[in-house]
């Protein structure tokens, strides 16, 4: 399936942009992430501004619900760094 | 009212004879002194445990110092008065003299030369009967005096600590007679400072050290310079420039590293939050005794110099080095005229009183830190040092390089800590003066003084643009620090009176360094002149809320399920935090659960599964099943079809697009693959992602010469050169096309064989 968008092709709605940006996480097998780093936000809309947001393309792996996402193992402090830089607040918890 | 204990008490020790390494001789001495019952018992070990019980005998120790001399028994008291630990020698030495304690014997050899020894050195005895012990690594200068060349009472007496069992069987000594002559006609030079003032900066630099993960240190240890600018720049503080405090960030630093406030790990160090807020929230007099501590200790930075390095690696007197002994005479000194109240001193006077007292700790100077200080005293026979002769011009030399110091320690380093106010007088020159603060009063005159804390009111007024005006002067340190943590200080000034911000950075990281938005709404309150305007509070809602609204949960468990009921079915059974439909957030107490899981797949916080192969087309192929953070990862930059992953140019483009930098790209892959990346496709990665490869390709005559003389002769040659366009390397030229039948004409004639048809070099051999 081809990245990118295509100038024949109708613009892609907001949710399917995100699913493009940042795809819902369906595990096939039973999976057990150790030391993970995860994004909770209290909207889902927070989640898709992030997810848009291309400074943050390669720190947000994928969504686990709406309003959770995964962040790339071992760079949880260049997410937070970045988020504050970005003018957001974030709770490190 | 409370009383502290003296501003040079240590922490007490504990007496372990194992630590003291004595001869099976004098343990037996001491057992037979101490009625241990079996003192003559061959076995040490057993001896030496009787000897230990019977330390804490405090019915033996009462008849041991009722056998004492009045002399011994003051000398015991007055090691007590500095508490159960380790008293440094260079103390006693001027606080036994200060008694009468310590008398010098002096010894004519010849016109110029006299030997003097102390008469008598009255902890032998106490030595001998294991009231006072010594340290396990004797000072190069201390002991009792030896018998040899000068002066031997110029130096430090042993460190020792007095046995704890003594505490309980006499009251400690009263304060020495050590005094100066009240300076009747000074008049004060500007408000000293308050405990909150010095709290506070120090609780705003703190704040700037937690800011940040780590500082870095030199291998000595001191802050290194580019964390020095760093934090001055993170935390502006106000300046006193006619009493300049030197590196002032490193001086804050050492401080609140002494306070175990900052915690070194290597030549990394780490603001520690919670201490920090345990410490600002004690009352006033608890911290400044804890300020002194921080100082007397302070090895990385000097008074009057600033940033030092720590000599601690060569200690000069037992386990003090001479930054640290000089501190400590200087604490004892202020300790006796403490007992003066408030009254002026004139400061040339008194440093003149610690050269003549102070002995080698003080006259003998070991290190360069101490001949430069930034502030100038001015004494006046400082300046005529060069006119003075013998005695005169050593003191006068020393006014000027050490007794500088010990001015800048006073007048600078003190003042800024609030226990000293500077005062002047005119008449007939100017001369510097000085008086303890009633909080340098009940620091330094522990015991004796009594503190009780100052009656304090609500000092902050918070104005609805999120200005604040602080009125220091009207409170003490207690709690102060903590409002620090709220506040920003762009243009800091020095004063009672200072302006402060609350900005949206400084209450966020005041909620990441612990205060709730609850607790800090509080203390605001609680600390204003009058209810905090409306829109202010409303905003700092607004920013605690934020905060909430986006959360890093770091460290986590994550397992994911198949399906949702699997996942139902395992919150059910274990709990959990159920997230999405397929993910479970687990506590770290639910280690038991994470035991269920021995066949998942299992991915760690640094170690990724290398179950990947790809080809030069990117074409990847999972040997494994591939597990979340591999199909997200790959969803960023690699194609889908159908079941099979390929990197292409479309892809990467688009990743780059979307943000991802190729380096990103490279590392993920050397994370998932089992196999290296094939050269071809590491280039073409490269490629498209923006340094393209650069190559040719066209048909074209060649002409092959083997040997490399020939293929010289040839390229030189005036007749051939003109048909050559060029030479694709050694033995070979690329020909005119235009004159390819001339020229194998011309090599005809000159009898070369001109073959048809190339023959090539081999291709170097594929690796793996």
């Amino acid at each position: 399936m081809a990245k990118g968008k295509s100038p024949k092709t109708k613009p892609l709605s907001a949710a399917a942009r995100l699913d493009e940006a940042l795809p819902l996480a369906n595990p096939a097998l039973l999976e057990l992430h150790r030391g993970a780093t995860i994004l909770e936000v209290s909207s889902p809309s927070q989640l898709v501004e992030l997810g848009m947001d291309r400074a943050f393309g390669s720190l947000l792996i994928c969504r686990l619900s709406p309003t959770v996402a995964l962040v790339d193992p071992g760079r949880s402090e260049e997410f937070v760094e970045l988020l504050r830089r970005r003018g957001h607040l974030p709770k490190v918890v | 009212m409370e009383a502290l204990t003296h501003v040079l008490s240590r922490p007490p020790i504990e007496i372990r004879l194992s630590d003291t390494n004595l001869r099976m001789k004098e343990v037996r001495k001491l057992g037979q002194i101490w009625r241990v019952p079996d003192a003559k018992n061959p076995d040490y070990a057993k001896v030496t445990a009787q000897l230990q019980k019977a330390f804490q005998d405090k019915t033996i120790a009462q008849s041991i110092v009722a056998g004492l001399s009045a002399n011994e028994l003051a000398v015991l008291q007055a090691y007590l008065r500095y508490g159960r630990g380790h008293v440094s020698g260079v103390v006693m030495r001027m606080d036994l003299l200060a008694r009468g304690l310590l008398e010098v014997r002096e010894q004519r050899i010849h016109r110029n030369y006299t030997v003097r020894q102390w008469a008598k050195v009255p902890t032998q005895n106490l030595v001998d009967r294991a009231l006072l012990f010594g340290l396990a690594n004797a000072s190069r200068f201390g002991g009792h005096g030896y018998s040899g060349y000068g002066d031997a009472t110029e130096g430090p007496l042993t460190t020792y600590a007095i046995n704890p069992i003594v505490a309980q069987c006499l009251p400690p000594a009263g304060p020495p007679s050590w005094s100066i002559a009240p300076e009747e006609n000074a008049v004060s030079v500007g408000k000293p400072r308050g405990s909150a003032e010095f709290a506070f900066e120090l609780a705003r630099v703190h704040a700037g050290l937690a800011g940040r993960k780590s500082w870095t240190l030199n291998r000595s240890g001191e802050l290194s310079k580019p964390a020095e600018r760093a934090l001055a720049k993170a935390v502006p503080l106000g300046e006193d420039h006619d009493f300049p405090l030197p590196d002032r960030h490193v001086f804050y630093f050492e401080i609140l590293r002494h306070l175990n406030v900052v915690k070194r790990e290597g030549d990394q160090a780490f603001a520690k939050p919670s201490v920090a807020q345990d410490l600002f929230r004690r009352p006033a007099a608890h911290q400044a005794r804890l300020w002194v501590w921080g100082w007397l200790r302070a090895e990385c930075w000097s008074d009057g110099y600033g940033v030092t390095k720590p000599e601690m690696t060569n200690p000069v007197f037992g386990d003090e080095s001479s930054l640290a002994a000089r501190r400590q005479i200087l604490a004892w000194a202020l300790a006796c005229v403490a007992h003066q109240g408030e009254q002026w001193f004139d400061l040339e006077t008194f440093v003149e009183r610690l050269y003549a007292d102070g002995g080698s700790a003080v006259k003998v100077s070991y290190s360069y830190v101490e001949m430069a200080s930034i502030w100038d005293p001015r004494f006046v026979d400082a300046q005529t040092f060069d006119k003075l002769e013998g005695e005169e011009s050593a003191r006068a030399r020393w006014l000027r390089t050490q007794g500088s110091w010990f001015a800048n320690a006073v007048m600078v380093t003190l003042a800024t800590l609030g226990f000293i106010e500077r005062g002047r007088v005119d008449a007939p020159r100017i001369r510097h003066c000085f008086r303890l603060t009633p909080l340098g009063l009940a620091i330094f005159g522990a015991p004796e003084h009594l503190w009780s804390s100052p009656q304090t009111r609500p000092f902050l007024v918070v104005q609805p643009n999120f200005d604040v005006v602080a009125y220091l002067d009207q409170t003490d340190a207690q709690g102060i620090g903590s409002l620090a943590l709220l506040l920003e200080n762009a243009k800091p000034t020095l004063g009672a009176v200072q302006s402060f911000r609350i900005t949206q950075q400084s209450y966020y990281q005041a909620l990441e360094l612990g205060f709730t938005h609850d607790q800090a709404v509080t203390l605001l309150q609680q600390v204003s002149q009058h209810s905090l305007p409306d829109n202010v509070l409303r905003t700092l809602e607004d920013w605690a809320s934020r905060r909430e609204s986006l959360v890093v949960h770091t460290n986590t468990t994550l397992v994911g399920f198949a399906s949702a009921v699997e996942r139902d079915a395992h919150v059910a059974k274990f709990g959990g935090k159920p997230c999405g439909d397929h993910w479970v957030i687990l506590e770290a107490s639910q280690g038991q659960a994470i035991d269920g899981f021995a066949g998942a797949l299992t991915i760690e916080r640094y170690g990724s599964r290398k179950t990947l192969e790809v080809n030069e087309q990117g074409v990847l192929s999972p040997l494994k099943p591939l597990d979340t953070l591999q199909i997200g990862r790959l969803h960023h930059f690699a194609e889908r079809n159908d079941s099979r992953w390929q990197i292409t140019s479309v892809s990467m483009k688009s990743a780059v697009q979307q943000g991802i930098q190729p380096a990103i790209v490279f590392r993920w892959l050397g994370e998932m693959l089992a196999r290296p990346i094939p050269p071809l496709l590491e280039c073409a990665l490269e490629a498209w992602t923006g340094k393209p490869q650069e190559a040719a390709l066209d048909s074209a005559m060649v002409l092959g010469v083997a040997e490399n003389d020939l293929f010289n002769i040839l390229a030189q040659s005036d007749v051939v050169r003109p048909m050559l366009l060029g030479t694709l390397g050694s033995g070979w030229f690329l020909v005119r096309p235009e004159c390819a039948k001339d020229l194998a004409r011309l090599l005809g004639a000159y009898g070369f064989d001109v073959a048809k048809g190339l023959t090539p070099g081999q291709l170097p051999r594929t690796e793996g």
